[in-house]
Parts: structure tokens; C-alpha cells; sequence
């Protein structure tokens, strides 16, 4: 007996299988990402599943009749009817869209000549970037407001959009500035020895390089511009205009009528659907991203 | 023509207290391979690169045959240059990597891969055209850089250390391979190192710096042979020259307790560094010469050096002999006399390590 049982004590490199103490940690291991995965996962699921059924039954106590009970009408009815969901969400698009590009261009330029570039004063302007993170835009909102309002771009996407990519900014800049720290620069060097001038350095030798730098700006500038509530509500006012956050509120505070929420589980699904297509594409490139230049500082 | 001439050129860096480089002034003949090499810091890569103008000349001017680049930008000087982490881009191919010069001067595609080609099977790379960097080895993506700077058919060559990330033993062969390829080619080259065997195994002549300035510039031999201060004498030559401090008086050289003759033409009285190659001290058992103790034997198979602790005016000092064919090295711990050859002693001065002439 002894015998047997002494050879699975001693386990590990034989092959055998592992010690008890090490099973017990990957269970545990297990359990808790498991854990971690419901809380985050399960209400994004039950509000996919709750978009799916009749507005009576979506605040009704959950059954499993519930299964036998699922239907498009919720998304026909925010998408035609009344509600329009579909300019909300083209204008929504349009906006982050508009940002993710903008903030992605800005930043790859200015971080290249931070990155790069030796000029008095580069530190200090670097520092005043990473500054403007201290400042939530909330407090300035209102001076904010006045001075779009004297170009003429209040109640304007555009206006919107450089909105958002002037608070975006700070965190593409540092971002990229750090995907280009990670590059050689003998590579600049040999390319410039090769007859390559600035632009032709950017766009032949370094584009490819900085992907993952400038997919996670994008990512991040379209996220934040996709999900930003209270400046669309401040510079939007009319309402062909209105971002999906915006119209979803209506929806919720019951300007369409009363409260249906089924509509509003479906309104929410709309609103994840871009976000989660976006970052699916674009994750590998993510994680490089925030962690290029992590060892050089 | 290809000669490059640096004339009193200073590169100093903004910020920087002490220039990187002072006052460089040296030829390099067409054709000749001309080697940079010193101690880290010394100004031997920032040399090299105000030469290629990737970094700015604060004083001075730099020609490439009749020609004033000083200003020139890098792509305008006709000059290649291979760096010491070869530097090529990920994500092109071994063809294209090589290609990529000629894609800029605006070359056709057809042509430009035709060439790429062509200088990919003089460097033995064609059955790995398609290949991207990160598959290659170390070796093989230093001679992926080498046709990428060859392509262009450059007036002069830069090397920047290219051969510092191979090992050993690849080392050995590659720098014998572009050695000949050079020969070959018959390209000015300027070639920068910091190891002394590879500058004086391949270079024409040799420039030995130090902390921004020249030192010396001979050919390999005289370098070794007549080292003009005893910075360049102990640092060319493997293991380094014995530089022990002595005494000279009346054409005779003391150290220690061992007295040398080193001819009438001496002038200088007083303290001297006396500089002797390990091959120049013969070793003995007893008898006369500097008494020490044996503290290391290094045996190379084909030689053997000893590191013999003595003492000099009641300072400890390491010599180092080197033991001769004929001769077996004596043991760790061992007792033993050392005898300087005479006539094979450098006399440096004291204060400013100068070169005596005997």
C-alpha cells in the first residue's frame, strides 16, 4: 500500500500526476476568474436577454418561461416608430468615428516630434499634455460652451468631435510618444541614410511599427467619444443631432411616452454592439499598445 | 575619389560639458578600411556618425573627395552605413530590406528586386529572400544589413560595430569575410570597434581615440610596434603591455631591483613608466631579475601567460609574461624571476604618458 501511494506523493517531472497542494491552487485559481467573469458578464447578458422579450414581462420576476417568450419587437419598435434609433446611432458613429481618427492623427504627429525631436522646451510642453488630464472637462464646460458657441459650433457634430478630441489628446500623446520611445531610432537612422526624408520615415519605416500605439489611441478616443453623455447633452440640442447616450436618456426619462424597458434593454445592446466589434478587432494590438515602452520609460 | 578628410572636427552635445569629439583631423585614403577603436565613450561612434551627418558638427568640416558634406544631409553624401543592431525593418522581407534604398531613389520595381537579388547571392543570401528579420540569425541578418548599405554602390562605407552582437566564433569568420569583401570592392570603409583584435586584424590603419580625441593613427604593426603614449600602448596589444614605473638614469633603465640598458641616446632623467610586452619579459626559476609569486596561469593551448605578482618600490604590481614555446609554465604559488628584454623596453613619461625616444 505504502508503496503505491509513495510514487504519487513524489510526483511532478516523472509524469505522474501533480501534488495535491498544486491542484487545489489551480481550482481556487479557477474559481476566482470564473467568479470575476460573472460579475462582469452575467448583466451584460441578462440585458442581451431581457432586449429579447416583451416590455411586460422585462420587469416581471425572471422564469424560465422566459426562454419560450423572445422576440424582435423591441428592436423594430426603437428602430421605426417614433424613435429612430438609427440617426442616433449614425450620429453617434460619425462623432466617434470622427475623434477615434482625429485624436489617432494628432497624436501619432505630436508624439513623433516629442518622441523624436530634440527643442527647448520639449519636456516642459510634454508635461503641460499630461497636465490637461488633471482637468475634468466638467469644469469647463461652461467657458468651454461660450467659446464653441462664438466659432458657430455649437448644435454641430464637428464642433462635438473637437470637443472630445481635445480631452482624448493628452492620453494619445502619451501613448504614442511612448510606442515611438520603443522604436530603435537606428531604424530612423538607417532609413534616413537610405535617402528616406521625415514623412517617408513615418509612413514607410515606422507606420507598421506603431499599430499597436496608434490601435489603442483609436480604440480609447472611440470609446470615449462613443459613451460621452453630458457634453453631447450640453453642446447638442437638436434632435436629428443627438448621440445615442443622449437619445437613450430621452428614451429612459420617457420623453417618447412612458417608460418601455424593453426598448431600453435593446437601446443599451445597440449602444455595446460597436464597442464590442471594435475592441474584438482591434485587442491584439491593445495590450501592445499600453505596454510599449513600458521598459524604457 | 572617395578619400574622406575630417578637419578639426568637434562634435559637442547640447548640455554636455566636454565635447564628444575634439579637434579630429585625419585622412582616409580611397579604398583603405580604416578603423576607429577605443574605449567606450571614447568619440569613435560619434566620429562615425557627424561622418555620415547624422549628428551635427559644432566645429570643423568634413569632405568626401573634393566635396564639403559638413552640412550635406545624410541621404545626399552618397554613404552607406551598417549599425551595430543592423537595424532592419521587421516587417519587409530579406529581398525588400535590401531593395528598400532603391525603392527610395525611386527605382522600378522589377529592377530594384533584380538588383536586391543580385547583391543577395554575393553575400550567400538568396535561399532566404522571402524571409522576414525576426526568422533570420544573428549572422545572417548582419549580412542582410551589409547588401542594404552595398546596394546603393556607396562612395564610403560605415560600420558600426557590426559584429558585436555574434559570438565568438562567428565573429571570427564574419570579420574575415568583410575584410575580404572590402578588398574586393575596393570601397572606402570606416569601420568602428571597440575591441582591438578585430582593429587590428582588419583595418589598413588604425585610429586609436580617447575621450574625444586621437590618439594615433598608424597601420596595425606600428601601433603595436611604437605606441606614441602609454594609452595607446596598453591598450593595443592582448594581454595589455606591462607598464611598470622606473627610473632612468645615465642610459640605464631600473625596475625594481632589475637594471636594463637602453642605449646612450636617452636624454630624459627620472621617473619613467616603462612599458614591456609579455612577450618581451622571460621568466625564471632563480637568479637574477624581479623576484614575485605566481597568482595565475592563463593557458591558451597554443601559449600560455602568467600573471606574476612583485613588488616596486614596495608596491605591489601584476606583471604579466608571456611563456615561452620551449618553456612549461610554472605552477600557481610558484616562485619566479622576471627579465625584461632589453631593447624591447617603451619609456613613457610620467606626467603626460608621452613616448621617450631612445
Amino acid at each position: 500500500m505504502s508503496a503505491a501511494v509513495a510514487p504519487a506523493a513524489r510526483a511532478g517531472r516523472s509524469g505522474e500526476p501533480a501534488p495535491r497542494r498544486r491542484s487545489n491552487g489551480t481550482i481556487l485559481y479557477v474559481m476566482a476568474g470564473v467568479l470575476v467573469v460573472v460579475v462582469f458578464v452575467v448583466p451584460l447578458l441578462w440585458a442581451v436577454f431581457r432586449s429579447f422579450q416583451p416590455s411586460d414581462l422585462v420587469t416581471a420576476y425572471p422564469t424560465w418561461k422566459d426562454f419560450s417568450h423572445l422576440t424582435f419587437s423591441n428592436y423594430s419598435g426603437i428602430f421605426g416608430g417614433d424613435i429612430h434609433l438609427w440617426r442616433y446611432v449614425a450620429n453617434s458613429l460619425m462623432v466617434a468615428l470622427g475623434t477615434g481618427v482625429l485624436v489617432t492623427v494628432v497624436a501619432t504627429l505630436a508624439g513623433y516630434g516629442l518622441a523624436r525631436f530634440r527643442f527647448r522646451g520639449s519636456n516642459l510642453v510634454f508635461a503641460l499634455i499630461l497636465v490637461t488630464f488633471m482637468v475634468p472637462f466638467q469644469a469647463v464646460l461652461t467657458p468651454l460652451f461660450i467659446e464653441l458657441g462664438a466659432f458657430g459650433l455649437t448644435d454641430s457634430r464637428f464642433g462635438l468631435i473637437l470637443f472630445y478630441t481635445t480631452f482624448n489628446l493628452p492620453f494619445g500623446v502619451f501613448v504614442m510618444r511612448n510606442t515611438f520611445l520603443a522604436v530603435p531610432t537606428q531604424l530612423e537612422d538607417s532609413a534616413r541614410m537610405d535617402g528616406a526624408g521625415t514623412l517617408r520615415v513615418l509612413v514607410l519605416v515606422l507606420r507598421p511599427l506603431i499599430v499597436p500605439g496608434a490601435a489603442t489611441t483609436m480604440l480609447y478616443a472611440f470609446l470615449a467619444a462613443w459613451t460621452e453623455f453630458l457634453g453631447a447633452l450640453t453642446f447638442l440640442t437638436k434632435a436629428n443631432l443627438l448621440t445615442l447616450p443622449v437619445g437613450l436618456y430621452n428614451l429612459e426619462a420617457g420623453n417618447f411616452g412612458e417608460l418601455n424597458y424593453g426598448y431600453l434593454m435593446a437601446g443599451a445592446v445597440v449602444s455595446m454592439v460597436p464597442c464590442v466589434v471594435l475592441f474584438i478587432a482591434l485587442q491584439r494590438y491593445y495590450v501592445q499598445g499600453l505596454t510599449s515602452g513600458a521598459l524604457k520609460g | 575619389m572617395s578619400q574622406v578628410h575630417y578637419d578639426h572636427v568637434t562634435c559637442r552635445y547640447a548640455g554636455s560639458t566636454s565635447p564628444a569629439v575634439e579637434g579630429l583631423s585625419l585622412e582616409v585614403g580611397d579604398g583603405e578600411l580604416m578603423v576607429f577603436v577605443g574605449p567606450s565613450g571614447c568619440g569613435k561612434t560619434t566620429s562615425l556618425r557627424v561622418l555620415a551627418g547624422l549628428e551635427p558638427v559644432s566645429a570643423g568640416t568634413i569632405r568626401i573627395g573634393d566635396r564639403d558634406v559638413t552640412e550635406v544631409p545624410p541621404k545626399q553624401r552618397d554613404i552607406a552605413m551598417v549599425f551595430q543592431n543592423y537595424a532592419l525593418y521587421p516587417h519587409l522581407s530579406v529581398l525588400d530590406n535590401i531593395a528598400f534604398p532603391l525603392r527610395i531613389a525611386g527605382m522600378g520595381r522589377s529592377e530594384r528586386r533584380a538588383r536586391a537579388a543580385e547583391t543577395a547571392k554575393l553575400l550567400g543570401l538568396e535561399a532566404m529572400v522571402d524571409r522576414k528579420p525576426g526568422h533570420l540569425s544573428g549572422g545572417e541578418r548582419q549580412r542582410v544589413a551589409m547588401g542594404r548599405a552595398l546596394v546603393r554602390e556607396p562612395a564610403v562605407f560605415l560600420m558600426d560595430e557590426p559584429l558585436s552582437n555574434l559570438d565568438a566564433q562567428l565573429r571570427v569568420s564574419t570579420r574575415a569575410q568583410i575584410s575580404e569583401l572590402q578588398a574586393r570592392l575596393g570601397i572606402t570603409t570606416v569601420y568602428v570597434t571597440h575591441d582591438q583584435v578585430e582593429a587590428m586584424t582588419m583595418g589598413d590603419r588604425v585610429a586609436v581615440l580617447r575621450d574625444g580625441r586621437l590618439q594615433q593613427v598608424d597601420a596595425p604593426r606600428v601601433l603595436y610596434d611604437r605606441p606614441v603614449n602609454a594609452f595607446v600602448a596598453g591598450f593595443i596589444g592582448s594581454p595589455a603591455m606591462n607598464l611598470l614605473p622606473a627610473t632612468l638614469e645615465a642610459g640605464t633603465l631600473r625596475i625594481g631591483s632589475v637594471t636594463v640598458p637602453v642605449g646612450d641616446g636617452a636624454t630624459h632623467h627620472g621617473p619613467v613608466l616603462a612599458g614591456i610586452r609579455p612577450e618581451s619579459i622571460a621568466l625564471a626559476g632563480d637568479g637574477e631579475g624581479l623576484a614575485g609569486k605566481v597568482t595565475l596561469v592563463e593557458e591558451l593551448g597554443s601559449e600560455a601567460y602568467v600573471h606574476v605578482m612583485t613588488e616596486l618600490d614596495s608596491d605591489p604590481v601584476t606583471v604579466i609574461a608571456r611563456v615561452r614555446d620551449d618553456e612549461t609554465a610554472p605552477a600557481r604559488g610558484e616562485q619566479v624571476r622576471l627579465h625584461p628584454t632589453a631593447g624591447a623596453v617603451h619609456l613613457f613619461g610620467v606626467d603626460d604618458g608621452r613616448r621617450i625616444e631612445d
